[in-house]
């Protein structure tokens, strides 16, 4: 009996361990017909008109700055003399 | 042929360079005469005779204290156009200060201090030396040091100016002002703008700089984002009492605070009040400038009459009063009435064609420096004018921006209120009626609230 089972057991897990070798096959060509198509639903269409905005290129313009005034230590030392 | 023979031995014979006897004897004589004519005081006379003297080597001690006596009759002038060499050999505090200022504009801060460290404190220049000092660490960018000396200069002119009279205590009173504002630019260049706002709080109304320096705390104000308190300070300068100090500078930052005010049609008004009145204005300054033909235009200019400057252009007569407080026109202009006083004198002993010659140079040197005041407000004009254009081009950008984005700014067009004016614990609020009150000048805030919350809903 027991000699029986091993068996039986070796028979059974024979093909789990064999790697079987598959081949996945895709088509070549394949043509949709649009117009054939029936989609079932409902039209659902924006009420106004929209427009996705654009993000605007940013254009920084040199405004005045004032980071000393060193001009104006020496202008001090000259106008004394 | 023995004729010639003899004749070239006698000639090398002969020293061609007096011996060091004979040059101490005529150094001596020099120095007589020239004390003589400081008696009789030809001191213009007495100073050319011992500097020409000197020209190439160091005087003694007396001769170097006589001399420094004699410049403070004649004004430093002479020395301007001796060159470094010469300088360096007179060795008097007076041509120091002239090295070391040489120096300083040419950023050999190494020299400054070498040629300041021989002005002695108890000479009149000393606070002036100080100053310039400072000025040489500033530009060194050893921050702690300028400070220091900034500090040391305005105790210095203090300190004289509580002991000096008249002209003199204006001058140590315009050095002491100075180095105080020096150090609240020197603050303001750190970014530290409370701190620099404290120090130009230290220089009185009453002072000749004080005008100036409302433009440079309304920058700090700026920069502190409080665009009120620096409106304020530039309504000062619409106030009757500094109608002569019009600076196009203040223009633009008032055109830029209502610009981060979102206020635009305000920043608006402010840039074509400036490109319709100030800058044709300015263009005709020019024009009127470009075509006089005398030589000494800008220097008769001064002695005109205001009312008819004015009715030559009214920005004459704003540069002519701006100029004529400036301590360098002062001293040039004390020069100028020391010669004319001794040519009038007309002394025996007076060298006449020298003195002409010094009155022609000093008519000259205050000739060019009001032409170049003049012209270098005329330049900051048309400079700012293209800032002014980019500010016109960033309002328009950014009402455009609003109209496309279908927003409005916030507030209307009601005016300001108090609750928007920034105060200190020591500051009390008064309203403004149109009046400008000597005592209130340079305290105002304006009370608007910022636009730039954006009201409007996308559609």
């Amino acid at each position: 009996m027991r000699y029986f089972l091993i068996l039986l057991l070796i028979i059974f897990s024979t093909p789990v361990i064999a790697k079987k070798k598959v081949i996945y096959k895709y088509k070549e060509y394949e043509k949709f017909d649009l117009g054939d198509l029936e989609i079932k639903g409902s039209i659902v269409a924006p009420g106004d008109l929209s427009v996705k905005e654009r993000r605007r290129k940013k254009f920084e313009r040199n405004l005045l700055q004032k980071k000393d005034f060193d001009e104006k230590i020496i202008q001090d030392i000259k106008f004394l003399r | 042929m023995k004729a010639l023979v003899t004749l070239f031995i006698v000639l090398a014979a002969t020293p061609v360079f007096p011996s060091g006897n004979q040059q101490k004897d005529k150094r001596d004589l020099v120095y007589e005469e020239a004390l003589r004519n400081y008696k009789n005081q030809n001191y213009f006379t007495a100073l050319d005779s011992v500097a020409k003297m000197y020209r190439f080597e160091t005087p003694d001690q007396n001769t170097q204290n006589f001399l420094q006596k004699l410049v403070l009759k004649t004004g430093t002038h002479y020395f301007n156009t001796y060159s470094d060499l010469e300088l360096r050999k007179i060795n008097i505090p007076t041509t120091d200060l002239i090295m070391a200022k040489r120096n300083l504009y040419l950023d050999k801060f190494r020299y400054v201090h070498k040629r300041l460290k021989r002005v002695p404190v108890g000479n009149r220049l000393y606070p002036e030396s100080l100053m310039v000092k400072a000025s040489a660490y500033y530009f060194d960018e050893d921050y702690d040091k300028a400070v220091e000396y900034f500090n040391k200069c305005a105790a210095e002119a203090n300190k004289r100016k509580n002991e000096s009279e008249n002209k003199i205590k204006i001058y140590f009173s315009v050095i002491e002002e100075s180095c105080i504002i020096d150090v609240a630019r020197l603050r303001f260049k750190q970014g530290e703008f409370e701190k620099a706002i404290r120090r130009y709080e230290d220089v009185p109304k009453t002072s000749i700089k004080w005008p100036y320096i409302l433009l440079e705390k309304a920058w700090a104000y700026y920069y502190l984002g409080n665009y009120n308190r620096s409106l304020g300070l530039l309504i000062t300068y619409n106030s009757p009492l500094l109608e002569s100090y019009f600076m196009p500078e203040a223009e633009v930052l008032k055109a830029l605070n209502y610009y981060q005010l979102c206020l635009y049609p305000d920043a608006l008004s402010v840039v074509n009040r400036f490109y319709d009145i100030y800058k044709p204005k300015s263009a005709q300054l020019k024009k009127l400038i470009k075509s006089q033909n005398s030589e000494l235009y800008f220097f008769d200019l001064m002695f005109k009459p205001i009312s008819e400057s004015e009715k030559e252009h009214n920005f004459l007569r704003n540069l002519i009063t701006q100029v004529s407080k400036r301590v360098k026109y002062s001293l040039d202009l004390n020069s100028l009435y020391a010669v004319n006083s001794e040519i009038f004198q007309n002394h025996k002993d007076a060298n006449i064609e020298k003195l002409l010659k010094t009155q022609k140079d000093l008519k000259e040197q205050i000739n060019h420096y009001v032409k170049v005041s003049m012209h270098k407000f005329i330049n900051e004009t048309h400079k700012l004018s293209e800032d002014m254009f980019n500010l016109k081009l960033e309002i328009l950008a950014k009402q455009r921006d609003l109209v496309y984005k279908q927003e409005s700014l916030k507030a209307g067009r009601e005016r300001g209120d108090e609750k928007n004016v920034e105060r200190k614990e020591y500051q009390e609020f008064w309203t403004f009626k149109n009046a400008f009150w000597a005592d209130e000048l340079g305290d105002y805030s304006f009370g608007l609230e910022s636009s730039c919350k954006v009201n409007g809903r996308r559609r």
